[in-house]
């Protein structure tokens, strides 16, 4: 079957998408199939539960090690050969045309990745589902961490810089009507309606 | 025959009530806006919905998983049209006629048609579903081992092949990788613990709904709040009731592509995007206005609606026959069966054969409730996607943590769900398909145990793996969707196909 189209995004070929993205994957997944071969064989055999030998626990994730192992060495050969063992980014570029980074995807300037707004944008998305679902919600009782955190992170993200605090007041009253009301339908309705414990 | 028939009856008749009448149009109604609704994916109605149902009697909730599921792959046709966003990747191809239908100001039109190709669609899945789940499953009773290991094999190595066409290296690792991840906590043989460093709750393993709510439901709120909000294009709707004329013209890409849809969906871990990509490729091929396709082509929408639907169908088959879902929203599906006590599998056919009829039963109102739906309150509803991205998607992460907790009411699923988000987003970002790993959590714990046992019958000798025909057949199919994807053999292929040519065209000797 001839390769089929999967996504609107991708179209270059394979392995010169990210060579120093997959040169760091691979090592990293060697790292895991040495681990797991390792674990495997130090993994008890029963021999006192006179158990049948080809049953013992570590026989399948050994041969998935080695089967991953393999995977990640191919992976690794292949960013090699694009160039990805470069770990600067200038010099991986010159090398290789089609290379890493933002340049392919049609913006004119290339910014660095941490200077990116989207990374910004990232960051802050996980920081804050981090925080509510890792800390507030062992925290706080459920509605309270609920409320804060819809509150904060519409706030964050409808927050107009070129606007001085004040005048966002819309903003602010708009965020604070939903958080409410997600905290309490939500609470209610899954406590209530379903008969579903709450965290 | 006439014994399948009785059954869907009674099914059918069962489900007649005013109250399920209800619960299929609410259901369903809810399917279409999660599918609408751009970082909402069917995967994450269907859990979000077995927690909400795990009180139900099994057959009403897991009606209302279907009706969820056909709404959702359903109801992302519409933000493919009007934003060009897929509302689910299984949209991702409707987007590509469908949004430049709605540019020249044919919107309606285009949901019109993207609604009767998915109810077409979704007819052709129904009816593969009810012939051939019994076929499979009764076939299936002569698997053993042996054949189950295969199977898991072939499973994540094709799902890997078919979800990252153009790096499928990409797609076994996270295959293999989603085996790995099975092997934390205890196993089925001799109950040792594996992999749990001393946790206790590392040692009953990595739950799949909280694993699949993270990387369906967190990753994609991640993924949504990266980019910039997009504007909607404000294409007056006029018609949407479409002309039957219209449909019946292409009649033979509807069929062609349910086809495509059923069979790819049935497929192990290869779902509704992978059928709709395919199906359109398929139509493009064989359309005799293939320049039309990109720029608003009418034949390209219906295959791409038509093969994303016609997949649900098709990746409830082996849920059913095989107990192996052959998709991420069928995989959720499959683990709230269990959750209500049924028990999917090869045995289904012999223990409960009227439920694979009342699942076709629950299909059909599920369709015909979408196609009702898909074709009234259209304005209304598309107000929906109006609404700013920063305001949805702390809910969606609000629903993501009850979902993960829910089921088992376990704080620490709500950190496997943070984990798995996190590893989700990281792999779309690096463009490793997710959906084999699922596939991979899933199948691991029949390809460890079925290995083993295989190799006591076979006092280990491995020859048998090999000689069986059934494995045979699987090894076959395990290499060729392998090998196909290496350069040296499609170049040998080629070199071949030109020496054939060459032996029976005359003058074309070099």
């Amino acid at each position: 079957m001839a390769p089929v189209q999967t996504s609107l995004k991708n179209k270059r070929p394979a392995g010169e998408k990210m060579p120093r993205a997959d040169f760091i994957t691979s090592v990293l997944l060697m790292a895991l199939s040495a681990f797991v071969i390792i674990e495997s064989l130090r993994m008890p055999r029963l021999e006192h539960r006179n158990i049948n030998p080809y049953t013992i626990p570590g026989i399948v994730p050994a041969i998935l090690g080695v089967i991953m192992g393999v995977l990640s060495i191919t992976l690794f050969f292949r960013a090699m050969r694009h160039g990805g063992y470069r770990l600067s980014k200038h010099n991986s570029a010159a090398t290789s045309s089609a290379s890493t980074g933002a340049a392919g995807e049609g913006s004119v300037q290339k910014v660095g990745f941490w200077h990116k707004p989207e990374t910004l944008r990232v960051i802050l998305t996980v920081g804050f589902c981090l925080l509510y679902a890792i800390i507030l919600i062992g925290w706080a009782w459920y509605p309270v961490a609920t409320f804060l955190y819809v509150f904060g992170f519409i706030v964050i993200f409808e927050y107009d810089r070129t606007k001085r605090p004040g005048e966002q007041k819309r903003t602010y009253i708009l965020a604070g009507v939903e958080a409410l009301l997600t905290a309490v339908l939500v609470s209610v309705v899954f406590r209530y309606v379903f008969l579903i414990r709450l965290p | 025959m006439f014994e399948g028939l009785k059954m869907l009856g009674i099914g059918l008749g069962n489900f007649l009530t005013l109250g399920t009448i209800f619960n299929v149009f609410w259901a369903t109604q809810l399917g279409i806006i999660v599918g609408m609704l751009p970082g909402l994916t069917a995967t994450m109605g269907i859990a979000l919905l077995t927690t909400l149902t795990f009180r139900l009697p099994a057959d009403n909730a897991v009606l209302i998983l279907i009706c969820m599921y056909i709404g959702s792959i359903y109801g992302g046709s519409r933000s493919a049209i009007l934003l060009n966003i897929p509302g689910t990747p299984a949209n991702a191809a409707t987007a590509v006629d469908g949004h430049p239908l709605s540019r020249q100001g044919r919107a309606g039109e285009a949901i019109g048609i993207a609604t009767t190709g998915s109810f077409l669609g979704s007819v052709i899945g129904m009816i593969m579903l009810a012939l051939f789940t019994p076929l499979i499953g009764n076939f299936a009773l002569s698997f053993q081992s042996i054949e189950f290991f295969w199977l898991a094999i072939f499973g994540v190595v094709i799902s890997g092949t078919l979800t990252a066409p153009k790096d499928p290296l990409k797609g076994w690792i996270s295959g293999f990788f989603g085996l790995m991840i099975a092997m934390i906590g205890m196993e089925g043989i001799h109950a040792h613990v594996r992999f749990s460093f001393g946790n206790i709750e590392l040692s009953g393993g990595v739950r799949l709904i909280p694993a699949m709510v993270g990387a369906f439901g967190f990753a994609e709120v991640i993924m949504m709040m990266k980019h910039q909000k997009v504007e909607i294009i404000k294409s007056e709707i006029k018609r949407v009731l479409p002309r039957i004329k219209d449909i019946a013209k292409y009649w033979k890409t509807i069929i062609r592509s349910g086809l495509i849809g059923t069979f790819i969906g049935a497929i192990p871990g290869v779902g509704e995007d992978i059928g709709a990509w395919v199906s359109y490729d398929f139509a493009r091929r064989a359309s005799k206005e293939s320049e039309k396709f990109g720029h608003g082509s009418i034949e390209g929408l219906i295959a791409a609606e038509t093969g994303n639907n016609a997949a649900v169908g098709g990746a409830i088959i082996p849920v059913l026959s095989l107990a192996i879902p052959g998709s991420a929203p069928a995989a959720v599906l499959m683990a709230a069966m269990y959750i209500h006590g049924v028990r999917p599998g090869p045995l289904i056919m012999v223990e409960n054969p009227q439920f694979v009829y009342s699942v076709v039963a629950m299909f059909l109102l599920a369709t015909v409730a979408m196609f009702i739906l898909g074709l009234s309150m259209v304005k209304t509803l598309i107000k929906v996607l109006e609404v700013p991205r920063s305001k949805l998607m702390p809910v969606v992460l609000v629903l993501c943590v009850i979902g993960a907790y829910a089921v088992e009411s376990r704080y620490f699923d709500i950190i496997i769900m943070v984990i798995f988000g996190l590893l989700g987003y990281v792999m779309q970002e690096l463009d490793y398909p997710v959906a084999p790993m699922v596939l991979g959590i899933i199948l691991g714990d029949i390809l460890d145990k079925n290995l083993r046992r295989a190799l006591v019958l076979t006092d280990g000798s491995l020859t048998p793996f090999f000689t069986r025909p059934i494995s045979m057949v699987l090894i076959f199919f395990i290499i060729l969707s392998m090998v196909s994807k290496m350069r040296w053999f499609n170049l040998f292929m080629g070199n071949v196909k030109r020496r054939i040519k060459t032996l029976f065209v005359p003058g074309t000797r070099s």
